[in-house]
C-alpha cells in the first residue's frame, strides 16, 4: 500500500472516531443525556489514566484474558475432535443431531448458574463458560469444512496412491484450513463473551474486567465503567489482529484472504 | 468386491470383461443401470478414445479402471507392466480443476512423485523437466488462481505424467477451454504421450477431438452404457491436431462415427 492510501484508510477510522467523541461531549455538554449516565470522553481518558497505573487494573484484564483463552483452547480442541468425530461416523452425527441443534439455540448464559454450581465461583467456571460457545462454532465449521472437501482433488490423490493418511495430510488438512481460520475468528468473540458474561454473574471481588464493569457500573461510576469496557476492547482488539496474522500465515494461498 | 488379476492377459495392459455398474438412487430407491456389459482390450502403446452421448457412463468407466468405484459385475485385468509397486499405475487428468490450490505449480506437479515416494531433489529434477516440456518453466512459482485454464490443464497433464503411469486416463480433460485453446493443447497432448509412446485412454464429447488424437475410437451406447462399436483411425503418426483434421479421410471417420453416435442420442431422446 501506497503512504498515501495509509493515511486515506487510517484518518478515515480516526475522523469518525474523533467526530463520535465530540458529538458524545455535546450531547453531555447541551444536557440531552445525564453525565452519570453517559460520563464524558475526557473524565473517561482521565479514569483510564488514574486505573491503567494500578496493579489490579492489570491483574484483572489478565484474569479474563486468561479465562478467554483457557475457554477458547479447550472448545477449539474439543469442537474440532467432535466435528471430525461427527463427519467420520455418519450414525453417530445423525444421533446427535437433534441435540447439538437444541444446545446449539440455547443461549449459554443459562448454564451460567448452573456451570457456577459446579466449577466455583472462580475461573473454572468461566473458562467453560466461554468454551461453550467456542465448542459449536468449532464443531459447525469442521463439519461444513469436512463436507466441503473437494472430491475431485481427493480422487486425483487417491490415483496417484495416496493413503487415507496421505489423503488427510496433503488434502483435507490444508482444504479445511481456511474454515478453521474463519473459526477462530468467530470463535475468540464468542470466548470473551463467555468470560466477560460469566465475571457478570458471579465472580470473586476484583476478579476479571466482567466483574469489574459490573461492579462500577453498580455505583454509578460510568466514567470507571467505560475505562473497563475501553480495557476490554483494546484486548479484543489486539487479539483480533494476532488472529488475522495467524490467517495469513496458514491460508496464505487463498486468494480470498488478501 | 474388485477383482484384479494381474498377468494372464497376454499383450494387453488392461481387459474390461463384462464389467457392469448400477447405482441406487438415495430418494427413490430405484437402481440405475450405469454400464452393461463392457468389454475393452487396450493395448500398449495405444491411443484409444470412448465417445457417445452425454450420460451414458464414459466417466464411470474411467472411475472403475481407475479403481477409485468397484464395479458391480465383472472385472478389470491388467498387465504386468500396470501393475507397481502401490497399485495400479495410472495417470487421470480430470475434466474438472483437480489441483491443489495452497501449492504453486512444481508443487502440484510434484504431488504423485511425492506419494510414491521419489526423493525430494529426484522429484524437483523431474517436475521442472515436466514443466518446461508445456513452456510454464516462467510460471514454477505461480499458485493455480494466478494461471489461466488452459495453464492450468497443462500442468493437470503433466502432474498426471510425471510419475511415469503406464496409463494415461483422460476425462473430457479440455471440455472448459475455448475452441483454439482445445486445439493447441490437444498438440501439446500429443507431443507429450509421443515422448515415451505412452497408452492413454480418453473420454471425450468432442468426436473431432478423438479422431484426431487416436488410433481407435470406441463409441458407446445411450445409457445402460456397452460398446457398440470400435473403429481403427488409421492417419499418419506423428501428427499435430491440425494435420489430422485436414486429411480427407478424417471427415469420412467423422461422418461414419457420427451418424452412430446420432443414432444413440435419437434412441436416448425416445426414452
Amino acid at each position: 500500500m501506497k503512504p498515501l492510501e495509509i493515511v486515506k484508510r487510517v484518518g478515515g477510522s480516526v475522523a469518525i472516531a474523533l467526530l463520535f467523541l465530540y458529538g458524545w461531549t455535546l450531547v453531555v455538554q447541551f444536557r440531552l443525556i445525564d453525565v452519570i449516565f453517559v460520563s464524558t470522553p475526557v473524565k473517561i481518558i482521565n479514569d483510564l489514566l488514574t486505573i491503567l497505573p494500578q496493579h489490579i487494573t492489570w491483574e484483572m484484564a489478565w484474569d479474563t484474558y486468561s479465562e478467554m483463552l483457557g475457554g477458547f483452547a479447550i472448545g477449539a480442541a474439543a469442537g474440532i475432535g467432535a466435528g471430525m468425530a461427527l463427519h467420520y461416523v455418519r450414525t453417530l452425527y445423525q444421533w446427535l443431531q437433534p441435540y447439538i441443534l437444541i444446545f446449539y439455540s440455547i443461549p449459554a448464559i443459562v448454564f451460567a448458574p448452573l456451570f457456577i454450581l459446579f466449577f466455583g465461583i472462580g475461573a473454572d467456571s468461566k473458562i467453560v463458560l466461554a468454551s461453550w460457545g467456542v465448542f459449536f462454532v468449532f464443531l459447525i465449521n469442521t463439519m461444513q469444512a469436512l463436507q466441503n472437501v473437494d472430491r475431485t482433488i481427493v480422487n486425483a490423490a487417491v490415483v496417484m496412491g495416496a493413503k487415507r493418511l496421505d489423503v488427510f495430510r496433503k488434502v483435507t488438512l490444508p482444504y479445511i484450513m481456511p474454515w478453521m481460520t474463519a473459526a477462530m475468528k468467530l470463535g475468540m468473540g464468542f470466548a470473551f463473551i463467555g468470560a466477560v458474561v460469566g465475571e457478570f454473574i458471579g465472580a470473586p471481588t476484583w476478579g476479571g474486567l466482567g466483574w469489574y464493569i459490573n461492579y462500577e457500573s453498580g455505583l454509578f461510576n460510568s466514567g470507571l465503567m467505560f475505562a473497563g469496557i475501553a480495557i476490554l476492547a483494546a484486548l479484543i482488539m489486539v487479539t483480533t489482529y494476532i488472529l488475522i496474522y495467524i490467517e495469513r500465515l496458514l491460508v496464505r494461498w487463498d486468494p480470498s484472504k488478501r | 468386491m474388485e477383482k484384479i488379476i494381474s498377468a494372464a492377459t497376454g499383450k494387453n495392459l488392461l481387459t474390461v470383461e463384462d464389467v457392469s455398474k448400477s447405482f441406487v438412487d438415495d430418494r427413490t430407491g430405484t437402481s440405475i443401470d450405469v454400464l452393461a456389459k463392457v468389454s475393452l482390450d487396450l493395448e500398449p502403446g495405444r491411443f484409444v478414445s470412448i465417445v457417445g452421448p452425454s450420460g451414458c457412463g464414459k466417466s464411470t468407466l474411467l472411475n472403475i479402471i481407475a479403481g477409485l468405484i468397484p464395479p458391480t459385475t465383472g472385472q478389470i485385468r491388467f498387465g504386468e507392466e500396470m501393475m507397481g509397486a502401490q497399485g495400479r499405475s495410472i495417470g487421470y487428468a480430470f475434466q474438472r480443476d483437480s489441483l491443489l490450490p495452497w501449492r504453486d505449480v512444481e508443487g502440484n506437479v510434484e504431488l504423485g512423485l511425492e506419494l510414491k515416494g521419489v526423493p525430494k531433489e529426484k522429484r524437483a529434477t523431474l517436475a521442472s523437466n515436466y514443466i518446461d516440456m508445456v513452456g510454464l518453466s516462467m510460471f514454477r512459482r505461480y499458485m493455480p488462481h494466478q494461471l489461466s485454464g488452459g495453464m492450468r490443464k497443462r500442468v493437470e497433464l503433466v502432474r498426471a505424467l510425471a510419475y511415469d503411469p503406464a496409463l494415461l486416463l483422460l476425462d473430457e480433460p479440455f471440455g472448459a477451454l475455448d475452441a483454439q485453446t482445445r486445439i493447441l493443447l490437444q498438440d501439446e497432448l500429443m507431443k507429450l504421450v509421443a515422448k515415451k509412446t505412452q497408452t492413454v485412454l480418453l473420454v471425450t464429447h468432442d468426436l473431432d477431438e478423438a479422431i484426431a488424437l487416436s488410433d481407435r475410437v470406441v463409441v458407446m451406447s445411450a445409457r445402460p452404457g456397452r460398446i457398440k462399436s470400435s473403429h481403427v483411425v488409421d492417419l499418419p503418426r506423428p501428427r499435430t491436431s491440425s494435420d489430422a483434421r485436414s486429411s480427407s479421410k478424417f471427415y469420412e471417420y467423422v461422418q461414419a462415427i457420427w451418424s452412430e453416435i446420432r443414432d444413440e442420442i435419437k434412441l436416448q431422446g425416445e426414452r
